[in-house]
């Protein structure tokens, strides 16, 4: 791999691709015309996305911020991406179980994150995680990255894009454009290189899976089809699996086990380790004792019967397929290529039963954890090029939903159907319901169905100024306009008057473009300073983050440590002192990685006291430090 | 070459004097095509306004329109010229939704046929109450949940149902063009309206077939 090298006093421009996903985040760039992940130093290609905000309000990311979820139960936040966009009433059943706290936000209907008295919105939280995502990659390429494609779930509707591109731009980062993962995918295969083809992608996740249908037609990508189940995915596999290892225990045990917070966490880690060698191998041991609860598991699991048990999950998903190709019109045997996405398309299950379904094998060559990152840097690379995207392929989009404006009496007049090729816009005249009214309040609404309270809102826009006039005698023009991006805007005017000023937008689950700005200030406030002073800054804070969570997790955990361990982390915490004190780069650096491998093992012995396990012969220890090798 | 550049070819623009490839708007100078605002759907992408209509031609019209005018085609020509394809975009997509579903299409057709029908066929009012109570019924029971069997049932009875009323517009347009008198032509034209009322039902049975709430 070359990557180009820093060259003082002038800095290299970055162009990249972001899959800013559920679990992980990636980053990609195209190197030599062909995409790369970009690793951080360490050699990271994925960036957890996890935020961990400690008590001074100073957050932290990935890795480290997986780590600290254990200390920082109710500052940790995790699916973050099912959060964008959306509110209270949307979340209905993903709130429950979790240690953060979801609550109502100050803007709109949004929900938002109450992290230690403060409230924080799904876009900033995103926005770290992007921040964190882009410092990687500029450390690492020593360059700034300013301009990037994002991507997101084909069936993101109009807020979720919004609040996506939002969390760009409060990251500093100028958003080229947002593409569907689906795309994205199929731009990694390369399949935009024939010239006819119809491609179903398939992305299996750790909670979510969606399936699309993608038309290919001379260098133009068209999702013509999309659906998906956003409770499915691997981790219903790994329940699948704790069933299994919980076959032989007696209801009270069985009880008692998933009742403690640690044993079930545990259980957990264990049945995902188990389920990712079944991929490999044949069976998994699985060992655990769990000395404070006296109980003790011992269990070979075979692959035949792990199938048999999520066989029914495998079987759902191929029913979402079904219904998206019967929503294209198609038959199995149109499809030309499948393409397989998500960490649970590596299961063997999944990829024998597409194979049948299909007949022909799916496409598994590249890592499915990164394909999509991968995609959204060869567009990248297209559009932030010299020439634009003027020979690139070129992607066109559909709205996935239905757009309409509620009328008297609680009805709905759709303006704009499901996949209409965007962009696109839509106009339709309204009047006045009694007589000199002056304002009239327009509520858009997206979905399908008939009745505006089973819509989606997605804001209120209010047309106020027009002159007194006998009911029905105004009219009342609305214009819906959604861009290349999927974003929409919308325009009233009263034709008569010409009255267009007084247009309020106010976004439901959106923030407004003002406080938009806001926080972009608020972010990147030192930006334009140079560089690496801004670097640095960014490394020191960072390490007086983890001196702080060093000495509280020393002090909090200090009884329960091997006397050495402590003796370790102290003269990591003293490293770490002086070497803030000197304030240069290397110094901080190799204190931080020696402080971060000294607290390491307190996180896994927190673990390791509620219980001991063992994966085919492998400690937790093991399995968190392979984890953490993995990415 | 396409059917689309054939139609407009040998325009110039009025402006700058270069050929004008696309009825739009001038992608050398950024001036609108003159014609434009009296264009209908149909003559925006260079169409007869005709029933018959292969899809393939629809698809083809997309698939060309879209290469030309995607906003990330023009980033780097400017602003102006930026704004001008995305507009352009904007109306070529709107026309194309106008005519690529068939009933859609027959709408597009009968609103052209203003001067004809002069406001006499504003539909809705002449389905028989037989038809609604059965539509009616049909849509509680979809909403009720379907058995698989009774499910594809509905779906053939549906496809079956559009696919005559489909034959049936065609023929309306077809006579439209064949009758010499206006009344004869009205009536024609009011026989397309019935056709597209009832295929509206239809077409909404057909999306709770597919259950398309999903999300
Ligand atoms: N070798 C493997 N065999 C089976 N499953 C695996 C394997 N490797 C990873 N997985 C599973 O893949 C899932 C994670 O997939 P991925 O990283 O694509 O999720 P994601 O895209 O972040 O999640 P989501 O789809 O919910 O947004 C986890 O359930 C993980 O256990």
């Amino acid at each position: 791999m070359r990557i180009p090298l820093p060259v003082k006093g002038q800095t290299v421009d970055i162009v990249a691709g972001i899959d800013l996903g559920t679990t992980n985040t990636l980053v990609a760039q195209v190197v030599d015309g062909a995409p790369q992940i970009i690793a951080d130093r360490a050699g990271r290609r994925i960036t957890p996305s996890v935020v961990s905000i400690d008590q001074e309000h100073h957050p932290v990311v990935g890795d480290e911020a997986r780590e600290r979820a254990l200390l920082n139960p109710t500052g940790t936040l995790w699916s973050v991406k099912r959060f964008l966009g959306r509110g209270m009433d949307d979340l209905a059943g993903d709130v429950r179980g979790l240690p953060y706290k979801v609550v109502p936000s100050k803007h709109g209907e949004q929900v938002a994150f109450r992290v230690h008295g403060k409230q924080y919105l799904p876009q900033e939280v995103s926005a770290m995680i992007l921040v964190e995502a882009k410092k990687r990659a500029e450390r690492a390429l020593g360059g700034r990255l300013r301009r990037a494609v994002i991507t997101v779930p084909a069936y993101f509707d109009d807020s979720q894009r919004q609040a996506t591109r939002d969390a760009g731009r409060i990251a500093g980062i100028d958003v080229l454009r947002i593409i569907n993962e689906p795309t994205a995918a199929a731009l990694a295969y390369g399949l935009d290189q024939g010239r006819a083809a119809t491609i179903l992608v398939y992305d299996l996740g750790g909670g979510t899976f969606d399936v699309s249908v993608l038309k290919l037609t001379e260098g133009v990508f068209k999702v013509i089809a999309t659906t998906g189940d956003t409770m499915l995915g691997g981790d219903d596999f790994d329940r699948q699996l704790v069933d299994l290892l919980l076959d032989d225990l007696d209801e009270a045990k069985k009880e008692l086990l998933l009742s403690h917070s640690g044993c079930s966490t545990a259980l957990r880690v264990a049945a995902e380790t188990a389920k990712k060698s079944l991929s490999q191998e044949a069976s998994a041991r699985v060992q655990l004792r769990f000395e404070t609860l006296g109980i003790q598991l011992d269990k070979t699991i075979d692959r035949e019967s792990y199938e048999v048990a999520i066989r029914p999950l495998v079987e759902r998903t191929l029913e979402a397929v079904n219904f998206v190709l019967d929503d294209a019109d198609l038959d199995p045997e149109d499809v030309n290529d499948v393409v397989c996405v998500g960490g649970s398309t590596r299961t063997p299950l999944v990829r024998r039963l597409l194979e049948e379904h299909f007949g022909r094998p799916p496409h598994t060559s590249l890592n499915p954890d990164e394909v999509v990152a991968l995609g959204a840097a060869l567009q990248a690379h297209t559009l932030g090029s010299a020439t634009g995207g003027e020979d690139g392929t070129v992607l066109l989009d559909v709205t996935p939903l239905s757009l309409g404006i509620e009328t008297y009496g609680g009805g709905v007049t759709k303006l704009l159907w499901r996949n209409t090729p965007i962009p696109v816009q839509a106009t339709e005249g309204f009047t006045t319901q009694v007589d000199n009214q002056t304002g009239v309040e327009i509520h858009v609404l997206q979905g399908e169905r008939e009745m505006a309270r089973d819509l989606r809102s997605l804001g209120h826009f209010k047309l106020s100024g027009i002159p007194p006039m006998p009911a029905g005698m105004p009219r009342v023009l609305v214009e819906f306009f959604i861009d290349a991006n999927g974003i929409l805007k919308v325009k009233a005017k009263e034709v008569t008057s010409a009255v267009e000023a007084g247009i309020e937008v106010k976004p439901t689950y959106g923030l407004t473009d003002g406080k938009v700005e806001e926080m972009i200030l608020e972010s990147i406030e030192h930006a334009e300073e140079d560089l690496e002073e801004r670097l640095l800054a960014d490394l020191k804070a960072e390490a007086g983050g983890l001196l702080r969570y060093s000495k509280s997790a020393l002090a909090q955990r200090r009884a329960n440590l091997d006397p050495a361990l402590v003796g370790q982390v102290e003269a990591a915490v003293a490293g770490m002192e002086a070497a803030l004190d000197l304030a240069d780069k290397e110094s901080l650096e190799a204190a931080m990685a020696v402080l971060n491998e000294s607290t390491h093992p307190i996180a896994t012995q927190m673990m390791n006291e509620v219980l001991k396990v063992t994966v085919t012969g492998r400690t937790v220890g093991d399995i968190l430090d392979e984890e953490q090798k993995r990415s | 070459m396409s059917t689309y550049a054939k139609t407009i070819q040998g325009h110039q623009c009025d402006e700058c004097g270069a050929e004008m490839v696309l009825l739009l708007f001038c992608d050398h100078c950024g001036a609108d095509y003159p014609e434009r605002k009296r264009l209908n759907a149909f003559s925006l992408l260079g169409l007869e306004p005709a029933f018959s209509l292969a899809d393939e031609t629809i698809d083809g019209l997309e698939i060309e329109l879209t290469r030309r005018l995607h906003p990330d085609k023009w980033q780097h020509r400017g602003e102006r010229l930026h704004r001008k394809a995305l507009l352009a975009q904007t109306a070529a997509n709107q026309a194309l939704q106008a005519i690529r579903e068939p009933f859609e299409r027959g709408d597009t057709l009968l609103l052209l046929q203003e001067e004809v029908s002069s406001g006499q066929l504003d539909g809705n009012n002449s389905l028989p109450q037989e038809f609604l109570v059965e539509q009616l019924e049909l849509q509680e029971e979809i909403a009720e949940g379907l058995e698989p069997d009774r499910k594809r049932a509905l779906k053939s009875l549906v496809r079956a149902e559009l696919d005559s009323l489909r034959s049936q517009l065609s023929d309306q347009f077809v006579r439209v063009q064949q009758v010499e008198t206006d009344s004869e032509r009205l009536d024609a034209l009011k026989s397309a309206r019935t056709c597209l009322d009832r295929a509206r039902y239809w077409r909404n049975l057909r999306m709770a077939l597919k259950g398309v709430a999903a999300r």
